[in-house]
């Protein structure tokens, strides 16, 4: 086949069709690459392949062929993966690259062949973020249901205290004000106050009997699970989300919808947050790593404005919100939940600003060994 | 039922106010009853819409505070049976957070009020002494209503005619062309129409017959005053 002959079939190729020499320079560049990536041809020819490439291909991309060419073990030759280029512009989109190796020449080289997978992938966000969306809806529904039942449970005693003081206080304001009645009136406030404890305790004993079956999690897959609620969350905002898995972690002993449950709220505060900071691009990250008793520590870490000193702890008491429309029960249902686990809920300043709440849950496995130690305790 | 006054000695006249207070919550209606008897207004308390059905007196001077939400009858469904019975008893409800658009359904039919809990007290009572406002008009025209359907029932098929036509703004001129008769004839007509109806001036009679034929508009069955 004549050289021009094989210029016209790479050119005439949908795919962007690019070869590589075994130093990792272009030696082809057909017409789809050109589009693809805003290069001409020549501008490219004979320069490293990694220009196209985004960190963290970018500067390992060396590496890669070298190991190949060392070992002789596969990575990508021959399979193919979904991971970013970068265009003339400086902009990131992902593709689909599949390598080969290409045999019989003077020197080994290696050809690629991509696929733009720009439009797929923001209909796959499309549909992940309405699928997010409609879990979030879901997900409200869980507390929503809750806390509109709460809330007029709440509502009834408060009204009663509020026309108690209002009619005491005309009592007061006469000549001669009737003291038993008064003291009969402060009694009854005192009453609807501890009604109004009670409905909450009652929530929290509701809490902590719903669904009480706990089983081994595997934390990490527990916000893997979540995440793609998460990032269509986040993204819909213009919010990034990392994510840090710690290695090697223990199991923990939790209900997982619950477990879920109150990651989604972290997540969903953190994003609440960042809306409307200009800090979106730092983002919000959620850490999994070995806490120092053995156990596992989840943070979800924001930029946004972080909770302002004088609410501290109070933040974790139902019905105390900083949102606008919040009913104030996210975090102390959450709390409860994580406690039910042995666990703790806390919050702490970020310090590159924001608001870190950490989620400490207890080994599963030591649990297990002291109950066989109990259980060794009890036989012997 | 309790009703609850600060002078028990006297019996309660049938015009003097008292608020009818409904609420299926016990502190709610206890503080209620404590707030209306500090600013010392007659009331009587009940837990249940049936049970105020059984103890309401449409003669009385009153006004209906009630909660929406309640087991049995609800507030609505009790505004709704009044409605029924002509009872015309202004309500103000009493609604919970989620409750606005229930409310505002509630006063499309015809409620005075709503108040949200929780609320002020003086918002409360400024609801209640507009609402025994609204009644003690009500109770008046329907003295007046009373008085005046006797006195219609002396008017003649012609003098009836006569007078709607004049209600409805026609001139005599007008009236005689259309009935084939004299202005002067008109003229007799009308002087006898409010000599019977006992009206000093076209105003109150134009007033007193546009209430009584949108009455009688509004009754589905309703025994029309004239034509």
């Amino acid at each position: 086949m004549a050289m021009s002959e094989l210029q016209a079939l790479l050119d005439a190729a949908v795919d962007a069709i690019i070869v590589i020499d075994d130093r990792g320079a272009i030696t082809t560049f057909n017409a789809a690459a050109e589009r693809l990536f805003g290069y001409a041809a020549a501008e490219v020819l004979g320069k490293p392949v990694d220009l196209l490439m985004p960190e963290p291909y970018h500067s390992e991309h060396r590496g890669y062929i070298d190991r190949y060419l060392s070992t002789g073990e596969p990575r990508i030759i021959g399979v193919g993966r979904e991971v970013l280029g970068r265009r003339a512009s400086g902009e990131t989109f992902p593709i689909a690259l599949s390598v080969g190796e290409v045999h019989g020449t003077s020197c080994r080289s290696f050809v690629g062949i991509i696929r733009d997978l720009s439009a797929q992938k923001a209909a796959e966000m499309r549909t992940r973020s309405l699928e997010g969306r409609l879990a979030h809806v879901g997900r409200f529904d869980l507390m929503g249901e809750m806390t509109a039942g709460i809330a007029h449970e709440i509502n009834q005693p408060l009204s009663a205290i509020a026309t108690y003081a209002q009619a005491a206080r005309r009592i007061l304001e006469r000549d001669q004000p009737a003291m038993t009645m008064l003291i009969d009136v402060c009694r009854k406030i005192d009453e609807q106050a501890l009604r109004a404890g009670r409905v909450i305790e009652n929530l929290r004993k509701f809490i902590r009997k719903q669904d009480v079956r706990t089983e081994s999690l595997d934390v990490n897959a527990v916000v893997k699970d979540i995440l793609n609620l998460v990032n269509a969350d986040a993204h819909a905002e213009g919010i990034r989300v990392t994510t840090k898995y710690g290695n090697n972690l223990a199991t923990v002993r939790a209900n997982e919808i619950q477990l879920q449950q109150v990651l989604l709220n972290l997540t969903r505060n953190a994003v609440d947050a960042m809306r409307g900071t200009l800090n979106k691009d730092l983002g919000i990250e959620i850490e999994t790593q070995r806490g120092s008793d053995g156990g596992v520590q989840i943070t979800v870490a924001d930029h946004g404005p972080g909770v302002s000193s004088h609410l501290g702890e109070a933040i974790f008491h139902p019905f105390v919100t900083t949102k606008l429309e919040g009913l104030g029960v996210g975090l102390a249902i959450s709390r409860t939940i994580v406690q039910s686990c042995g666990g703790t809920l806390n919050y702490r300043d970020n310090p590159a600003g924001g608001a870190v709440f950490a989620v400490h849950l207890p080994s599963a496995e030591d649990d297990d060994s002291e109950r066989q130690q109990e259980e060794a305790a009890a036989e012997g | 039922m309790t009703i609850v006054s600060d002078n028990k000695k006297k019996p309660l006249q049938k015009d003097s106010p008292l608020v009818y207070l409904v609420d299926d919550d016990d502190a709610i209606r206890d503080s209620l009853s404590l707030l209306l008897r500090s600013v010392g207004l007659e009331h009587a308390v009940f837990s249940s819409a049936a049970e105020f059905l059984e103890a309401y007196d449409g003669d009385q001077h009153s006004c209906l505070v009630t909660d929406i939400r309640m087991p049995g009858l609800s507030g609505l469904e009790l505004q709704q049976r009044l409605n029924e019975e002509r009872a015309y008893v202004p309500v103000i409800f009493i609604t919970g957070h989620g409750d606005v658009p229930m409310a505002v359904n509630a006063m499309k039919s015809g409620a005075a009020d709503f108040i949200q809990k929780p609320f002020r007290d003086q918002d409360l009572l400024d609801r209640i002494h507009k609402a025994l406002a609204r009644d003690n008009e009500t109770r008046k025209w329907r003295a007046q209503e009373k008085a005046i359907r006797e006195r219609l029932a002396l008017l003649t098929p012609r003098e009836v005619e006569v007078m709607q036509r004049v209600v409805k703004g026609q001139a005599n001129k007008v009236i005689a062309m259309d009935l084939g008769v004299s202005q002067r004839t008109v003229e007799l007509h009308r002087a006898r129409v409010m000599h019977k109806l006992k009206m000093r001036s076209l105003a109150d009679l134009v007033s007193a017959v546009g209430k009584i034929n949108e009455i009688d508009g509004a009754r589905p069955s309703g025994t029309a005053t004239a034509q």
